[in-house]
């Protein structure tokens, strides 16, 4: 019992600290939640409802049901502050529900449910070096996943994509990259990623200087071509076309890539069969099954 | 002190009984939305003390791998599904699943699904013939599978139906019937008739949701089944109308649809049910039967009312020319 209660998962209220946009078309958000902060690891996920709990919450007065939208948002961790009790996430404004997140103050209490799916051990990374490949909803996991394994004593690269630069969620700085790429030994990296000494490659659609142009593919393929001793491997998270064609160009050249799935979800616990992705060995729940695959083990539609 | 007050001092009891099973609320969690219970007890702290009855995730004879993906549209204060019945089989869950059960202290109810009078005895004899399970609850209305409201929209086939289960199956059988049909009445009828021993009022809506861009249903099944607060006013009605036909028979009505407050809850009692389902606001929040129940009391303390059972079908219609 004791230890079920330190692993959650937890359906429980949190309470907004701070939230502020990061980028044109995401916000980053603070919640306070010990419960939840306590026991998070990367990359698992939290649902939260889009509706702030009225402030006279008395058990099951109908204003204190959410009723539009009705389902709670699947959001990645970005940042866990286990000592503070606190978490950040950052998630994309998609639509009707990911707006009304945007109305989140510090003060309001929210329904969150979490933490949710399996996790990356740092033992689960054979390799020396881990590539880890995405953008979008993705990037901000990865980021969280980044420092579980520096601190471990990987040797990480981050690879990112986007359309254009505003939509990065963090601000970019110029930085020598430890391990020169297709002949550039200074790019722009995300702010984060650089303060911790992590290596980051940024693709973008169009030509800027710092940053590599087309697909994320473009750095990766690059940074596919290099020697690592002691073996390396993807990791990718991202929209599920982005992570595909990561799949892809992983499984041509032998590397081995293990993908973070993102999936429309109901109870995100196992129970309504709704998240389901198609595997080798038939639909598998992304919530608990999940998110974390084996890139050979998806049907890719 | 007047003796009226006093009662309205005492905590109203929620305590009802249903098929012979003691239930400490009238809290049915529906199938389809509370899996086989184990995945949901995983949640810290669940307290099964505000749930009267669980109805477990439909089996069916074999193995389903249910309907291509996505399975989920989000719709005005709903949401649509098409799972399309997947799971392991009965003998599969009964081997791995219903051991677990007696860890949670609650009813269980099995629910059972099938393409034929056949599967549907079967599974209801194997599901039934185990201890955990105290009723079995027929799947005759599910709307994501072909045939899956077959037996839900012809009174002489769900008649043949009930019949033949109820001749092998040891425990209550309780018809789960499609909502939306003109004629749920004439249904309602034959199952009882056919020796149903409680009737599910109703199941989810037939829908669709098109991704515009794309032209296409948003769904991988193309249609899907529509729950949630936005069905609970046809829900409510569809009560009444097999109400009307269950009490003259005695034969008690279990609401479904909808149901996220103890105010709804009345609702569907009010209208008729001895029991109130409870699906999709678990995904709301898993502990929402601990509301529902807290506002449930809370009608019945305004009612003065010291039972729940008390306000079952006292609904009175207004006068109309």
């Amino acid at each position: 019992m004791s230890e079920r209660k330190r692993t959650g998962p937890f359906d429980i209220i949190a309470t907004v600290v701070a939230q502020e946009p990061a980028g044109s078309a995401a916000y980053r958000l603070t919640l306070d939640c010990p419960e939840i902060a306590r026991c998070a690891k990367p990359p698992q996920f939290f649902t939260i409802s889009c509706h702030a709990l009225s402030q006279i919450h008395a058990g099951a007065d109908a204003d204190s049901v959410p009723l539009d939208p009705i389902l709670r948002r699947p959001l990645g961790f970005y940042r866990v502050r286990p000592d503070k009790g606190e978490f950040d996430t950052i998630y994309q404004v998609v639509g009707r529900g990911t707006g009304m997140l945007t109305l989140l103050k510090p003060g309001d209490r929210v329904r969150v449910l979490g933490p949710l799916g399996k996790n990356i051990n740092p033992k689960d990374i054979r390799s020396r070096t881990a590539l880890l490949v995405g953008g979008g909803a993705g990037l901000p996991p990865l980021c969280y996943l980044s420092e579980a394994l520096q601190d471990a004593g990987k040797e990480i690269i981050v690879i990112a994509g986007a359309r254009y630069r505003e939509l990065l969620i963090a601000p970019t700085v110029s930085r020598r990259l430890k391990r020169p790429v297709g002949g550039r030994k200074d790019v722009q990296s995300l702010e984060p990623l650089a303060q911790r000494d992590i290596d980051c490659a940024i693709a973008l659609e169009r030509h800027e200087e710092g940053f590599f142009e087309g697909l994320i593919t473009a750095p990766l393929e690059e940074y596919l071509e290099l020697d690592y001793e002691g073996g390396v491997e993807i990791v990718a998270c991202g929209p599920p076309p982005m992570v595909r064609v990561i799949a892809k160009l992983a499984e041509k050249k032998s590397v081995k890539c293990t993908v973070v799935m993102e999936s429309r979800m109901g109870c995100a616990i196992g129970a309504c069969q709704t998240c389901v992705i198609k595997t080798t060995s038939g639909y598998r729940r992304v919530c608990v099954e999940g998110p974390v695959f084996d890139a050979k083990d998806i049907v890719w539609e | 002190m007047t003796p009226e007050q006093n009662d309205t001092n005492a905590e109203p009891s929620l305590e009802t009984e249903l098929l012979g099973m003691k239930m400490r609320t009238p809290l049915i969690m529906a199938s389809g939305t509370f899996g086989y219970a184990f995945e949901i007890a995983r949640v810290a702290d669940l307290d099964f003390s505000h749930i009267g009855a669980v109805i477990l995730k439909s089996v069916t004879l074999e193995p389903r791998q249910g309907n291509p993906p996505p399975r989920v549209a989000e719709t005005p204060a709903g949401m649509l599904n098409s799972v399309g019945l997947q799971n392991p089989g009965v003998d599969y869950v009964i081997r791995h699943y219903l051991g677990m059960l007696e860890n949670f202290d609650t009813n269980f109810i099995a629910s059972v699904a099938g393409h034929t009078v056949h599967e549907y005895v079967e599974c209801s004899v194997k599901m039934a013939s185990h201890e955990s399970i105290r009723a079995v609850e027929l799947n005759m209305s599910c709307p994501n599978v072909r045939d899956g409201r077959r037996f839900a929209s012809d009174p002489a086939g769900a008649a043949a139906l009930i019949r033949a289960v109820k001749e092998r199956c040891p425990k209550p059988i309780i018809a789960k019937l499609a909502p939306g049909t003109e004629d749920v009445g004439e249904i309602a009828g034959a199952c009882i008739d056919a020796g149903a021993d409680a009737l599910s009022a109703g199941n989810t809506y037939v829908g669709m949701v098109i991704d515009t861009r794309r032209r296409r249903p948003l769904l991988g099944g193309n249609t899907g089944g529509l729950s949630g607060p936005a069905i609970r006013p046809l829900a409510v009605h569809n009560v009444c109308l097999v109400h009307q036909v269950a009490s003259q028979k005695n034969i008690p009505v279990i609401g479904c649809g909808g149901v996220m407050t103890g105010n709804d809850a009345a609702e569907m009692m009010l209208a008729g049910a001895c029991a109130v389902q409870v699906g999709t606001a678990v995904f709301t929040n898993v502990h929402i039967a601990a509301d529902i129940s807290a506002g449930l009391r809370k009608y019945l303390v305004a009612q003065k009312e010291n039972e729940v059972s008390a306000i079952v079908g006292t609904l009175q219609q207004n006068e109309t020319s």
